[in-house]
C-alpha cells in the first residue's frame, strides 16, 4: 500500500500484541449501523498514472504566460526570484506544523519574527501578527477588532473596496449585531466625502477603505483619517502591500489597522490561493489582534530565542472569548514574503513598484491617445486603472483571440459600470507588450 | 552558525537585482502620483542573494519537520506528505493561472475541483462540498453560519450551540463569532459525551452540536446515533469537526453517524503539508437540504463544461476572496487518486493500529486516560510523573533530545498533564518502538535523575525558551536601536 511502511508481518505482529487477528477487529467496538463506509471510488493508481492524469488536467488550463495579460484586481503577476522557492521548499519549512515547541522550531519562529518586522516597517505600525488566511478574511478580522475596540456597532465600508472582500466582511459579520453601510464614490472614482460625512457618527465603529482602491486610485487617507478621529472611529485600511513600498506609510495617515493580501510579495497567482493575509496595528491594540504572533525572548542560558506569544488572546486558551477562531494560518506564504522582501531589499522592491506604476501610466497614456476609449476616473493611480469601451464584451473576446487578456470587466461587480475594464501592469510588462495591446485595440 | 536577525546583516550598498535597471525614479513617478502621497524612507535590509539564501537555509536547519523527525503531534495528523503531490501542485498550468481568467481557460482546474468534491461526497455521504475555507476553523465558521441561516430562514432562530468539554478551542470560538451562546456538556469518566446530560441541555433553542468523532481523547463516540437522535428530534443540527477523520476514512462515513454539516482538514487527513502552520483547506460538506446555503461560487458542470455557479439560493456569501487554497486541492486530489478506495481504508486502519500499539506498550508506564480502545490517537495523563516532580512540559522537552517532536500537551483541557500522541499510519513499527523506548527511558530518568528535566532539552540550538518573559514584555519586531 502506498505511504504505509509496515509490512504484513509487522502488522500481524502488532495485532498479536493487541490480541487481535485482523485489522477489521480494530473497529469491533463501533456500532454496526455506522460501519457503512465503502465509498464508491476508483481503485488506487500508480505514481506514474496519477502524474500523467493530473498533468492531463493541467493541460486543459491555459497558463497566463501564454497571454499578454493585464489582469490584476487583487492578484498580480510579479516576478518571483528563483531563490525564493528554493528556500521555501526546504522541507524544514514545508512539513512542520505551527511552532508550538520553540526549542525545535527556532528557524520558522525567527522567520515569522522577521516577517512581522517587515510588515511593521512597511506600514509604520507597531505590531503585526504572523498571518491570516487572505486579504478578504484579514479585512473581516480587522472589522471585528474595531467592533471590540470601540464597542460600537456601525461599520462603514467604501464601495471601492474589493467587492469580494466586502462580501466576505458581510458574511463574517452575519452573526454579529451590527450594521454595515457602504459609502459610494464620486465621478472621479474616489470616495464620496460628502456621503462619508453624512454617514459617520458617534455610533461608528470603523471606516473601512481600500487604497489604492479597487479602481487602482489612491485615496486621500489623511483626510479620511481626520474624519475617523473626530468621531472616535477606528480607521481600517486594506492595501496592496506592494503599493506601500512607495506610498506614505499608513501609520502616518491616521490609519489604526492596516491589512491586505500578501500575494504580491513573492506569491504565485495560484488561481487565487494560497496567498496570505497580513494585519498590523498600533501597540495599544495588541491584545485585540487575531491569530498567532511570534516574540523574541531569552532561553535558559540567556541567549536570544523566539516563541509564540500573547497566546491568551487565542482560541486554544480563551475559547469562546478568543479574539478569533483562527488556528492554522498561512504561515508558509508569510515566510515566503519575508524571503522575498529580503531578496528584493528596499531598492529592488521600490523598483518593482515604480516600474509597475510607470507601465500602468504608459498604458493609460497610450489608450488616451487612441481616442477610442474613455478614461472615466482620475489619474492618481498606482498599478491599475479603469477604462471604457463599447461594446466591451466583443472587443475583449477579439483581443483574447489574439492572446491578449485586456483586464477584468467590471459590470459583474458594479452593474452601473457597463463596458468598464480594470487593467493592471506589473514590472513584467514591457513597452512592447503595451504597444501590441493598444495596436490590437485600434486595429482589431 | 550566525543566527543574527536578517535586519542586522544588512550591508549598505549591497543588493541583488532581479530586474534590469528600470530607469524609473521617484522623480518620474511624481508626474503621476503627487509627492505628498509618496513615502520618504523604507528601512529594509540590503543583502545579496547568497546572504539571503544562507540566512534562511541555516534557519531551516533549526526546525524539526515531518521529513526528518517523528512528529506525533496529537490532533494535527502529521503524516508524511508525498513528494509527488508537490510536483503536481508545482505545474505551471496550476500556479500561473489568474482567478479572473475566463473559465474556458481553466477547465482543467475546475474539473479537478469538481471531481474532488464528488470523491469527498462518496467518502463522507455528504451531498456537496465547498473548498473556499482555508482551514478547519474557517470551515467551522462557514458551516455554523449555514446552520444559522437555515434556522433563520425557517423563522426559527436559536441561540445555543452545544460543545463537549473535550472540544478543540476553535469550536467554541467559532460558535461565539457566529453570535451563539456556548453550552458545554461534560464528558463521562470514560471520556465520552455524557448523553444523559446532553439530553437535558438540548432544547428548542439549540441550533447545533459541534462534535469531533473520534473525540479529542481518541475515543469513538459509541452513542453517536443516540446523540444524533436527541439533536434531530429538536430540529437541531450535528456539525462534524472532521479534524479526526483519518481513522474513519472508508470505514465509517459521517452521514451515517447523523452529521449534517462537516469539514475535513485536507492538511491533515489528505496529506497536504502543514507549511509551519498553513496553508491548509477546510473542505466543507453538507447534506442535501443545506446545499443551497454553501458559500459561492461552487463549481458546476453543464454539457461537459465546468463553470463557477454563483446562484445558490440561500448562500451565506463568502469567507474568502476567490475560490480557496487551490494548490492544496491539487495535492489532496493526487493523494486520493493514488490511494483509491482500498488505500484510504488501509490508511484508516493503520492509523488506529499504530496508536493502539503505542497505548498497549506504554499503558503500564503512563496512565492512559481511558480504558476504552483508542482510535488514531492515544491520550496519556502524566499525573504520576508530575507527582514525582516532572511535568508533561518537561517530558515533552526531553523528548526533543531523542529526535522526536513532542506530542500535543495540555490538550484536551479536561485531562491533567495531558500527552496526546497521534503517530499516523505513515510511521513504521521501528519508529514507534523508538518512541516507546524513549518514553520508557524518560520514565526511568524521572525516577533516577529528575533534576535533568529542569534543563532539557540539551541538543537544541536554544534551551528552554522563556515564554513567560516573552508574554510579560512583548518584543514582537526588530527595531533599529537595540536590535
Ligand atoms: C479537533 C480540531 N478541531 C479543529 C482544528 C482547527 O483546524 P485548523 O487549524 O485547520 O483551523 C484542529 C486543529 O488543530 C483540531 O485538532
Amino acid at each position: 500500500m502506498p505511504y504505509i511502511l509496515n509490512t504484513s508481518a509487522q502488522i500481524k505482529e502488532m495485532l498479536n500484541e493487541l490480541g487481535l487477528s485482523s485489522l477489521d477487529e480494530l473497529y469491533g467496538h463501533l456500532p454496526q449501523e455506522v460501519r457503512t463506509g465503502n465509498p464508491d471510488i476508483a481503485s488506487g493508481l500508480s505514481e506514474a498514472e496519477v502524474k500523467s492524469y493530473i498533468e492531463s488536467l493541467a493541460k486543459q488550463n491555459s497558463s497566463i504566460e501564454n497571454f499578454n495579460s493585464f489582469l490584476g484586481a487583487g492578484i498580480y503577476d510579479h516576478y518571483i526570484p528563483s531563490a525564493l522557492n528554493h528556500i521555501l521548499y526546504r522541507t524544514e519549512f514545508y512539513t512542520p506544523y505551527t511552532p508550538y515547541q520553540p526549542e525545535c522550531s527556532q528557524g520558522v519562529l525567527q522567520a515569522i519574527y522577521e516577517y512581522q518586522t517587515f510588515i511593521c516597517l512597511l506600514t509604520g505600525m507597531d505590531v503585526s501578527n504572523a498571518s491570516l488566511y487572505d486579504g478578504a478574511s484579514s479585512l473581516s478580522e480587522a472589522v471585528l477588532m474595531a467592533l471590540r475596540i470601540t464597542k460600537r456597532n456601525k461599520v462603514i465600508v467604501s464601495e471601492t473596496t474589493h467587492p469580494e472582500y466586502r462580501k466576505t466582511v458581510r458574511t463574517y459579520l452575519s452573526g454579529v449585531d451590527c450594521s454595515i453601510n457602504e459609502v459610494g464614490f464620486c465621478p472621479d472614482g474616489l470616495i464620496d466625502f460628502d456621503f462619508l460625512k453624512k454617514e459617520i457618527d458617534e455610533d461608528t465603529a470603523c471606516i473601512v477603505v481600500q487604497s489604492p482602491n479597487f479602481f487602482g486610485l489612491i485615496e486621500d487617507l489623511e483626510e479620511i483619517g481626520r474624519f475617523a478621529k473626530a468621531k472616535g472611529a477606528v480607521f481600517v485600511l486594506t492595501a496592496n502591500p506592494m503599493s506601500l513600498s512607495i506610498l506614505k506609510q499608513p501609520a502616518d495617515l491616521g490609519v489604526d489597522i492596516v491589512c491586505g493580501d500578501g500575494q504580491p510579495f513573492g506569491g504565485g497567482m495560484n488561481f487565487g490561493g494560497p496567498t496570505f493575509g497580513f494585519l498590523a496595528t498600533k501597540e495599544k491594540y495588541t491584545r485585540q489582534i487575531p491569530g498567532r504572533i511570534a516574540g523574541k525572548t531569552k532561553d535558559a542560558d540567556g541567549a536570544f530565542a523566539f516563541c509564540l506569544t500573547l497566546q491568551t488572546r487565542e482560541q486554544h486558551i480563551r475559547r469562546q472569548r478568543a479574539t478569533s477562531n483562527i488556528c492554522s494560518n498561512q504561515s508558509l506564504n508569510a515566510v515566503g514574503a519575508a524571503i522575498y522582501l529580503s531578496l528584493m531589499g528596499k531598492d529592488g522592491l521600490q523598483n518593482v513598484a515604480l516600474r509597475s506604476t510607470a507601465m500602468a501610466h504608459y498604458l493609460y497614456s497610450k489608450l488616451k491617445q487612441t481616442h477610442k476609449v474613455k478614461l472615466p476616473f482620475g489619474e492618481r493611480f498606482f498599478n491599475e486603472f479603469v477604462w471604457q469601451i463599447e461594446p466591451s464584451a466583443g472587443i475583449l473576446a477579439k483581443l483574447k483571440q489574439n492572446k491578449i487578456i485586456a483586464g477584468l470587466a467590471l459590470d459583474n461587480f458594479y452593474p452601473n459600470l457597463k463596458n468598464h475594464i480594470l487593467s493592471a501592469c506589473t514590472e513584467k510588462k514591457s513597452k512592447d507588450d503595451i504597444d501590441k495591446f493598444v495596436e490590437n485595440l485600434i486595429n482589431p | 552558525m550566525n543566527r543574527e536577525i536578517i535586519f542586522n546583516k544588512s550591508v549598505p550598498g549591497r543588493k541583488s537585482s532581479f530586474l534590469n535597471e528600470c530607469g524609473v525614479s521617484f522623480e518620474d513617478i511624481k508626474q503621476f502620483i503627487p509627492a505628498r502621497f509618496l513615502r520618504e524612507r523604507l528601512e529594509f535590509p540590503s543583502l545579496g542573494e547568497l546572504d539571503v539564501v544562507r540566512h534562511y537555509i541555516n534557519l531551516s536547519k533549526l526546525n524539526f519537520s515531518v521529513d526528518a523527525n517523528f512528529y506525533p503531534l496529537g490532533s494535527c495528523t502529521m503524516k508524511y506528505n508525498p513528494k509527488l503531490n508537490e510536483d503536481l501542485a508545482g505545474i505551471k498550468e496550476f500556479g500561473s493561472i489568474h482567478p479572473y481568467q475566463d473559465q474556458d481557460l481553466v477547465q482543467g482546474a475546475l474539473k479537478l475541483v469538481y471531481d474532488l468534491g464528488k470523491v469527498l461526497c462518496a467518502v463522507t455521504g455528504m451531498s456537496r462540498f465547498s473548498f473556499q475555507a482555508a482551514a478547519g476553523a474557517q470551515a467551522e465558521l462557514a458551516g455554523l453560519l449555514i446552520i444559522r441561516a437555515y434556522h433563520n430562514l425557517n423563522k426559527n432562530s436559536r441561540s445555543k450551540v452545544i460543545i463537549p468539554d473535550s472540544a478543540h478551542g476553535t469550536n467554541p470560538a467559532t460558535a461565539s463569532m457566529c453570535g451563539y451562546d456556548v453550552v458545554v456538556v461534560k464528558s463521562t469518566p470514560e471520556g465520552l459525551v455524557d448523553v444523559d446530560e446532553l439530553s437535558k441541555v438540548v432544547d428548542d433553542d439549540t441550533a447545533a452540536i459541534m462534535l469531533t468523532n473520534p473525540n479529542t481523547l481518541g475515543l469513538f463516540e459509541e452513542r453517536i446515533l443516540d446523540i444524533s437522535d436527541i439533536l434531530h428530534k429538536k430540529k437541531a443540527f450535528l456539525y462534524y469537526d472532521g479534524a479526526n477523520f483519518n481513522p474513519l476514512m472508508g470505514v465509517v462515513d459521517p452521514f451515517s453517524m447523523g452529521f449534517d454539516v462537516i469539514h475535513l482538514n485536507l492538511h491533515k487527513t489528505f496529506s497536504t503539508p502543514h507549511g509551519s502552520g498553513g496553508p491548509g483547506v477546510g473542505a466543507l460538506g453538507v447534506i442535501d437540504k443545506l446545499k443551497e446555503f454553501l458559500p459561492v461560487p461552487v463549481v458546476d458542470k453543464k454539457n461537459d463544461v465546468y463553470f463557477f455557479n454563483y446562484e445558490l439560493r440561500n448562500t451565506i456569501g463568502r469567507v474568502k476572496a476567490f475560490y480557496g487554497n487551490f494548490l492544496v486541492l491539487v495535492k489532496a486530489y493526487a493523494y486520493i487518486l493514488r490511494l483509491g478506495r482500498q488505500g484510504l481504508k488501509r490508511v484508516a486502519e493503520n492509523s488506529v493500529l499504530n496508536a493502539r500499539y503505542i497505548k498497549e506498550k506504554l499503558k503500564n508506564h503512563y496512565k492512559a486516560v481511558s480504558l476504552k480502545a483508542c482510535m488514531h490517537e492515544v491520550v496519556f495523563s502524566c499525573e504520576h510523573q508530575r507527582d514525582n516532580g516532572v511535568s508533561v512540559l518537561e517530558i515533552a522537552k526531553r523528548l526533543i533530545d531523542f529526535g522526536i517532536h513532542p506530542p500535543t500537551i495540555y490538550f484536551p483541557l479536561i485531562v491533567k498533564e495531558a500527552l496526546m500522541v497521534e503517530p499516523t499510519e505513515t510511521e513504521s513499527k521501528e519508529t514507534l518502538d523508538h518512541f516507546i523506548s524513549a518514553m520508557k527511558e524518560i520514565n526511568s530518568e524521572i525516577q533516577f535523575s529528575p533534576q535533568k528535566f529542569k534543563y532539557a532539552p540539551f541538543t537544541t540550538p536554544v534551551r528552554r525558551v522563556d515564554e513567560t518573559a516573552a508574554a510579560r514584555s512583548p518584543d514582537l519586531r526588530w527595531k533599529k536601536t537595540g536590535g
